[in-house]
């Protein structure tokens, strides 16, 4: 694995990327935005907040604004990054003088993704100073820091393995870079769209209870209803607020999209926590609703469905790093396709 | 080294290459001729193993290039018509990526790119950006980076294309050097006189087959008419249409009061042709054989193939 990644390809492209003046320029226009963005979180929400025992309110906020910046600005680097990664050799006229080594097709792509994933690790790097702000606020744990740094890590994966298939399917890199955008931005939006459509499709008794449901707010406007039985508000519960539900969840296909997984683990994980609260019932477990260890409860735990019980950014980057690998497959695929292909003939004296 | 027979390959409706076949020996250079679109660049291309042929077998040192790609891809050194460089990159670092590239061990990697550039005479632009050279330049250094493995054969597409004179005699030295050395080079080119130099064996292509091979006396002397500039006296017409008439003549053309006239038979019979055009009636004021050269046998081997 080591070897596929770390090869002559690696070294040439990390070379030749910090050797123009854009890399400096992405990095400081991203370092730029991200600060801005943080700076406003913590100017609109610090004002709300009295008292220092709630600054982690504050922290929580800016933690999300950080992490949603850090995700749309990866989303807009990377197919500028990989989107001409194969078709810009071609244009060059030196995907040829690559193809006659006996570097392989795999290797080639692999070079060329890792070379665009160690940059979004930069960033992501440098970004670290920024977040590193919310500890001082305080409210998030490092279990969300590293969510965050794997989700963005995953998606910029994602990204990178549909933008080079592009690459390798087209032949300018114009095109191949405009069809990355595309893509992107399906992966982004599809599954949504998709979700909404399986939700509206449901039976509107469902509907109803959703929104009748007070406290509970998740992904995909579900109710996350309860999977062990009505759900009643005050002790003991009076028969006639119990809704009789079936058991609904958002649909898992919205888990594709790398929006869920970023939203599910900093506003289902953060912001809803204090919705968790406020519906004040603290030692009943509000559906959709986990207990962490300090005793606080997140919204960030699929309820049912194939992927119950996972956490959303976990569903989230899986499913993601399995479209990523189906992605470079078939990048490799195509691309050893314009190799001479491998025939089981025997050798000729 | 090289052996080539029956190669096909179809683009779709078109035929590249039509049954090409041909043997290149060890320590040969050996001269690719044809017009373009004749199938050279096909060819080097399926030798280079970038392209699978439709049909045939193809063989470089021993080693059959469909079954074995990998292989072939150590043995040769393919230098493209076309090809473009890294900017960003200086021309050590350049010569060193494509090193790693064929995996050469990294301790050898400095020694083999200092010696590339010693032999192709680039040393003092070691630590030039590559898109600063000048056009010979590029073409030399790609020709350095074709060597970094050390291959037994060298597959040249066009290498004296677009170069000035000076540059092209440039070429010619290295490639003789790289000869010397005990390289097998397969040059491909339409620009005849230059091979004529260069090359110790020919293959001349045209509609995707070999209508001719061997050196160049062979092709000289096996070429199956002659030609001859005769100035004539009184109506020029007249006498070429006497001349027409003469057997053996094949062809005649009049410029001026110079008939030129292609006819069958080698040096031996031009007495006899002289002889004839006299005998019948015409004014012949001298005849001048003309030295048939490479450039010559092209031009009437493809054209053959062209009208047929």
């Amino acid at each position: 694995m080591i070897a596929v990644l770390w090869n002559p390809i690696v070294t040439k492209e990390v070379r030749s990327r910090m050797r123009t003046w854009r890399a400096p320029v992405v990095m400081a226009a991203f370092l730029t935005v991200l600060a801005a963005v943080g700076y406003a979180a913590y100017r609109a929400t610090a004002p709300l907040v009295n008292g220092t025992s709630n600054r982690g309110q504050v922290g929580v906020a800016v933690f999300a604004a950080l992490s949603a910046t850090v995700m749309v600005l990866v989303a807009l680097i990377v197919p500028g990054l990989v989107g001409g990664a194969v078709s810009g050799e071609r244009e060059r006229q030196t995907l040829d003088l690559l193809l006659v080594t006996p570097v392989g097709p795999a290797r080639i792509i692999a070079g060329k993704l890792a070379s665009a994933l160690l940059f979004v690790l930069l960033l992501v790097v440098a970004a670290l100073p920024l977040f590193s702000v919310v500890f001082i606020l305080g409210g998030v744990d490092l279990g969300s820091v590293i969510a965050v740094v794997v989700v963005t890590l995953v998606t910029a994966l994602t990204l990178g393995g549909l933008s080079m298939f592009c690459s390798v399917v087209l032949r300018r890199t114009t095109s191949a870079t405009v069809s990355s955008y595309i893509a992107g931005f399906l992966l982004f939006v599809g599954p949504l769209v998709a979700g909404a459509l399986v939700y509206s499709s449901s039976t509107p008794q469902q509907l109803n209870a959703i929104t009748t449901t007070p406290g509970v707010i998740s992904i995909g406007g579900s109710s996350g209803a309860s999977s062990r039985g009505p759900v009643a508000f005050g002790n003991p519960a009076p028969p006639a607020l119990v809704i009789p539900q079936k058991s609904s969840g958002p649909p898992s296909v919205i888990l594709a999209s790398p929006a869920t997984a970023m939203f599910g683990t900093v506003a289902g994980g953060f912001g809803t926590r204090t919705l968790c609260y406020s519906t004040g019932i603290v030692n009943q477990v509000t559906p959709g609703c986990t207990t962490t260890n300090n005793g606080i409860v997140a919204n960030d735990t699929m309820p049912d469905g194939v992927f119950g019980g996972w956490k959303y950014w976990q569903a989230s980057s899986l499913i993601d790093g399995i479209i990523a690998a189906l992605a470079i497959a078939g990048s490799v695929l195509v691309l050893r396709g314009r190799r001479l292909r491998r025939r089981t003939a025997g050798v000729v004296a | 080294m090289i052996h080539v027979d029956d190669l096909t390959k179809r683009f779709g409706a078109t035929r590249a290459l039509a049954g090409l076949s041909f043997d290149v020996p060890e320590g040969e250079i050996f001269g690719f001729v044809g017009p373009n679109g004749a199938g050279k660049t096909t060819c080097m291309r399926i030798l280079a193993a970038l392209m699978s042929p439709t049909g045939g077998v193809a063989v470089v040192d021993g080693v059959d290039v469909i079954a074995h790609p990998d292989q072939v891809r150590r043995r040769i050194g393919y230098m493209p018509d076309f090809f473009g460089v890294y900017d960003q990159l200086t021309v050590a670092e350049y010569l060193a990526f494509y090193a790693t590239c064929y995996r050469v061990p990294r301790a050898r990697i400095q020694r083999t790119v200092s010696d590339l550039l010693e032999l192709i005479g680039l040393p003092e632009k070691r630590d030039a950006a590559v898109d600063t050279l000048s056009r010979g330049m590029k073409q030399r250094l790609c020709l350095a980076r074709a060597l970094v493995h050390d291959p037994a054969v060298l597959l040249l597409d066009e290498p004296a294309s677009g170069l000035d004179p000076r540059a092209r005699v440039e070429m010619r030295e290295l490639l003789r050097e790289l000869q010397s050395m005990g390289k097998t080079i397969v040059v491909s080119s339409h620009i005849l006189p230059e091979l004529a130099e260069m090359c110790t064996l020919f293959g001349i292509i045209d509609g995707g087959r070999m209508v001719a091979t061997g050196p160049l006396e062979t092709l000289l002397g096996a070429s199956a008419h002659r030609r001859a500039r005769v100035a004539v006296g009184g109506d020029p017409n007249a006498a070429a249409l006497r001349a027409r008439q003469v057997s053996g003549v094949i062809d005649v053309s009049v410029a001026g009061q110079v008939l030129e006239i292609a006819y069958e038979g080698d040096d031996e019979e031009s007495s006899p042709m002289l002889a004839a055009l006299v005998q019948a009636g015409i004014a012949v004021q001298s005849f001048t054989p003309v030295q048939a050269d490479l450039e010559q046998i092209f031009l009437r081997t493809t054209h053959g193939e062209a009208t047929a």
